[in-house]
């Protein structure tokens, strides 16, 4: 007899008690062998120990793809220093070497160069198509003076 | 060398204590460890089954409890059985799987085992028990993880008070108002089906005229 459990309590404990009786008898054909496999393999990581590889790692491409625009967009954008410096007060004209880091700063991922000036030929001349049909242009070097 | 059938059967005679294949397999005995699988493969099966109500997901709970049982060897010290500690392991793989929804233990299969067992109950009788059956574990299903988890060790893996606390991590005390809530909300749910005949008299019939087995033993003092 029940000792611990209340009178009204005794029908639902018998029903559940049959309920399971089922599957009390229910045995697995296992074999230990299917252990020994699982634990060939890497035990699972841990679900927040994932995330946090993930969002590390998402973080490292983020910072390298902004350190790569960073560096391509400074290299486009300054123009480089003339090594021809005028000297005003004295009115000589000296050669100077730019400072190391102006002259060698990034200048291995410099991708997109200053091109030179065209300071030869006009460009929005020497372009022109059918040029030979035309009469000649007065100001053709007209870069010169630029 | 022995045959697998033979390691078998050394394995499952084994009658040496839990402790003491504990250390046997820390030491690299893997009869040791074959011999705790085959104590305990069957309640762990029962138990994830009865969580997550799917066989495959079930036998890899059983698996799996056992991979975490021998990384552990080392750190193990069961001061009496191991089952507890396996149990837990078990509980804890089990609700961490989703489990299927509205999937109810299978009462056809559960019938169809009655007919073999007994042959002179009547197919209409065969069928209330079947729907009976199915509305218990519906009901069960209803319970949250922590009542849930005590009906099921009590009822289906035959602990005891004691015993479900250690696997629970949690007083006799706590356990025995969980099961008693537990028991409460599956009166009501059971209440609620006046077509299966669920009364006292009706319960108590069924089991025709015997004395209701205990079940909750008291507690035994652990010596």
């Amino acid at each position: 007899m029940p000792v611990d459990l209340p009178r009204e309590l005794w029908d639902a404990s018998i029903a559940v008690d049959r309920a399971y009786a089922p599957l009390r008898a229910r045995t697995v054909s296992l074999s230990p062998a299917r252990v020994r496999l699982a634990l060939r393999t890497p035990e699972p990581t841990s679900r927040a120990l994932r995330v946090t590889r993930i969002t590390a790692r998402f973080t490292e491409i983020a910072l390298a793809a902004a350190v790569t625009a960073f560096a391509f967009i400074g290299s486009t954008s300054v123009e480089p220093r003339s090594s021809i410096v005028e000297e005003t007060s004295t009115g000589t004209t000296t050669h100077t070497i730019a400072a190391f880091d102006d002259q060698n700063f990034f200048r291995w991922i410099r991708i997109g160069r200053y091109a030179a000036p065209a300071d030869l030929v006009d460009a929005s001349v020497s372009l022109v198509s059918g040029a030979d049909d035309i009469a000649p242009v007065t100001n053709e070097r007209a870069g010169l003076a630029r | 060398m022995a045959t697998p059938k033979a390691a078998k059967k050394a394995a499952v005679e084994d009658a040496r204590s839990d402790r003491e294949l504990v250390y046997a397999a820390r030491d690299g005995d893997m009869l040791a460890f074959d011999a705790l699988f085959y104590r305990y493969k069957d309640g762990i099966f029962r138990l994830g089954f009865a969580i997550t109500k799917d066989p495959s997901a079930a036998e890899e709970i059983v698996v799996d409890t056992f991979a975490r049982a021998h990384r552990a060897l080392a750190r193990l010290e069961p001061e009496g059985s191991l089952r507890p500690w396996l149990y837990r392991v078990a509980v804890n793989l089990s609700y961490n799987r989703r489990p299927r929804k509205n999937v109810i233990l299978s009462a056809l299969e559960d019938a169809t085992e009655e007919v073999v067992e007994s042959g002179e109950r009547s197919p209409s009788n065969l069928a209330e028990l079947a729907e009976l059956r199915r509305v218990v574990l519906a009901a069960v299903d209803t319970l949250g993880p922590k009542h849930r988890t005590v009906v099921v060790l009590h009822y289906l893996n035959g602990l005891n008070l004691a015993e479900i606390a250690l696997v629970v991590d949690c007083p006799v005390g706590t356990v025995k108002s969980r099961l008693h809530y537990a028991l409460q909300r599956l009166r009501a749910h059971l209440a609620a089906h006046p077509e299966l005949g669920f009364e006292p008299r009706a319960i108590l019939s069924a089991t025709r005229g015997r004395t209701p087995v205990p079940v909750i033993e008291p507690v035994r003092s652990e010596e």
